[in-house]
């Protein structure tokens, strides 16, 4: 995990670390069993706050994708197939909301958007 | 406290190793000097050992000397470093300044041992393997003994005076020379003004280390090697 | 337990122009607080009053509940200090450095020590006077470190460091950080690389302090707002204005504190729409903070 994580978003931090996670998670790059790296080495590489990141595996493990073995780490639990489709769903609309705020800053419609979109993908839309 | 003492040490002698070698040199190659120059003047005859006394005597007047500069080098070695880097390592350190001012003052102590040492060695080597005229004893311990007390207490007090800052001791010896100097010429000027007999500074400062009760009296008295 | 660094109304006076002013700050357990501030505005002095090492002329200051200057060697022996300037003397070599501080510090962690200089390619046998900028920022950091503070003071620790240098010495840090839950006072005028480490910001600006807040608090709460037109207003707006002005496009941009989006109305009845509330990073809130000059409390 060598994303870098932007201090200037506003999500807070350990947002942005879980969602890593649960991305990584959904599209399968961690699977059931897998070690997350540790508080201690995960917070001198991001060179964040370690209590960030102990806060960001809570929310995991409070959203049921990791938990944490005393004193041996945090592991990848195994996430069923719908949870992992949700939250891909969940990424592609966030996504899909920060091009839509963008678009609108110059006065972009939805409709255009649609357009473009079906003409970089080359699927036809639908009506 | 024993850490910190032997590394106390071992800065001081890292500071002042260099020093402490050309006073090792000098301490133990005076005494032969003089001695020998002595004992070439004394000659063979009866009256050998005055001569030699007299010869000994015209220079004995630079072991004090010597022990004033011993002591004082050693200990603005002693501050050196950290009135070049402003204090701030010392102050930093979990030990209190008065601590850290007697770490520093035992540290240099111990390490002008080395030309105390060395000057009695010189002074024992000097008169150890000659014969001398009749009636004339060699004293290297008391020698030794007097050289070491003398460098300690310049040590001690110029040890106190750099302890400060350099402003301080610049103030301090600043006023101290403006009253010497100022009663030099002060009192002599008032003396043949009003016709009176004052005492003056000179007069003062030399009785003061000479023969004044107090430690400062190990500089009067006779420093002589050799005496009867 | 007792704060880490706490003083209230500290002052201090040096010659004619220079001054603090009645600075009070917290720095809570555990926490690592960034103490932020333009060159100039006195960081530097505060941290040498707090450690004792200039004398104030009034406030208190205790360090880990000892209370200075009285109880000062018991608070150095906990707290690990990394001066703006070096500080160790230039005639000893790095082994001799580490030998001399390792005799001070009853904690001297020398396993460590050694771990670090070879991690951090300090050769043992420099002169300290003779390494460059980035060893030097190095070996005080291995100083500090190794010594196993509870505490840590570190006075602009990564100024004139590479950018390798300084992830090298903040990865150490945060690592002793994890480990150990100490507490780290740093300052820095390099914002940028403060905002993802620190869980607390004071901000002193002239020799006083402007704000003190948790990280989040202070970046939440202030926005910029870009509008489409000059507002006509008549009445008091619900938030706290901080400043208005145009961007480099002429575009009409206020920074508020205390924002929430509900408050888009006033604008509405103000004649003016708003086009985009933007977050500001920790570097412009602290620019708004200084130019506005406005005292900012949580």
């Amino acid at each position: 995990m060598h994303d870098e994580i932007d201090p200037r978003s506003p999500v807070p931090l350990y947002e942005q670390i879980a969602a890593r996670v649960r991305v990584a998670v959904a599209a399968e790059e961690y699977r059931a069993g897998d070690a997350l790296p540790s508080v201690r080495q995960l917070s001198s590489t991001l060179r964040v706050n370690p209590s960030t990141v102990v806060q960001a595996y809570r929310d995991l493990e409070r959203d049921g994708f990791v938990e944490t073995r005393h004193g041996a780490g945090t592991y990848v639990r195994a996430v069923a197939a719908e949870v992992r489709e949700e939250e891909r769903i969940r990424r592609a609309r966030e996504l899909v909301r920060k091009l839509l705020a963008e678009a609108a800053r110059f006065g972009i419609g939805a409709a255009e958007i649609g357009r473009a979109l079906a003409e970089e993908t080359g699927v036809a839309s639908h009506e | 406290m024993r850490s910190e003492m032997t590394q106390m040490l071992r800065l001081q002698w890292q500071s002042s190793r260099w020093l402490l070698l050309v006073l090792a040199v000098i301490c133990i190659g005076l005494p032969q000097a003089s001695v020998r120059l002595a004992l070439w003047v004394g000659g063979d005859d009866v009256l050998a050992s005055g001569r030699l006394l007299a010869q000994l005597g015209s220079t004995s007047g630079l072991y004090p000397f010597l022990a004033a500069i011993t002591g004082a080098l050693v200990a603005l070695t002693a501050w050196n470093w950290d009135h070049r880097t402003g204090h701030v390592y010392a102050l930093s350190l979990p030990v209190s300044r008065t601590q850290y001012a007697l770490l520093k003052l035992w540290a240099g102590a111990v390490v002008m041992l080395v030309p105390v040492l060395a000057i009695w060695a010189g002074a024992w080597i000097a008169t150890a393997m000659t014969t001398l005229p009749s009636g004339l004893r060699a004293y290297p311990f008391a020698f030794g003994a007097r050289f070491l007390l003398a460098a300690l207490l310049v040590y001690a007090t110029v040890f106190a005076l750099a302890s400060g800052t350099i402003r301080t001791t610049l103030i301090v010896t600043g006023v101290f020379c403006v009253l010497f100097i100022g009663g030099s010429i002060a009192v002599p000027w008032i003396e043949s003004q009003f016709g009176v007999d004052l005492i003056s500074p000179t007069q003062v400062l030399g009785e003061a280390f000479t023969s004044w009760p107090g430690p400062f009296r190990v500089f009067g008295g006779s420093w002589l090697l050799i005496d009867v | 337990m007792s704060e880490a660094i706490e003083v209230r109304g500290l002052s201090y006076r040096a010659g004619r122009s220079f001054e603090l002013r009645d600075v009070s700050l917290t720095v809570p357990r555990g926490s690592i607080y960034g103490f932020l501030g333009p060159n100039g505005a006195g960081k530097t002095t505060t941290i040498r009053v707090l450690l004792g090492m200039t004398r104030r002329d009034g406030g208190d200051v205790r360090l880990l509940g000892h209370s200075i200057p009285g109880e000062l060697p018991g608070a150095l022996a906990r707290i690990g200090y990394v001066p703006e300037r070096p500080h160790v003397y230039p005639s000893l070599t790095v082994a001799d450095a580490l030998r001399c501080h390792a005799a001070f510090h009853h904690r001297w962690d020398g396993v460590w020590a050694e771990q670090l200089r070879r991690q951090f390619e300090l050769p043992l046998d420099r002169r300290v006077g003779r390494l460059s900028k980035g060893e030097s920022g190095k070996l005080l950091m291995l100083l500090a470190l190794a010594q196993r503070p509870e505490l840590l003071i570190l006075d602009e620790p990564t100024d004139g460091l590479d950018p390798m240098v300084r992830r090298d010495v903040l990865t150490a840090l945060l690592d002793y950080v994890s480990e150990t839950g100490a507490t780290v006072f740093i300052s820095s005028h390099l914002v940028h690389e403060l905002e993802r480490m620190c869980s607390w910001v004071g901000v002193l600006d002239h020799g006083r302090m402007v704000a003190e807040l948790p990280i989040d608090v202070l970046k939440s709460g202030i926005k910029k707002i870009r509008l489409t037109d000059t507002p006509v207003n008549g009445h008091h707006p619900p938030f706290e204005v901080l400043s208005r002005g145009r961007d480099a496009f002429e575009t009409e941009t206020w920074v508020v504190r205390g924002w929430s989006d509900p408050m888009v109305q006033y604008f509405d009845t103000a004649g003016a729409t708003v086009r985009e509330v933007v977050d500001l990073d920790l570097e412009e809130v602290f620019v708004e903070l200084l130019r506005s000059g406005r005292e900012v409390t949580s």
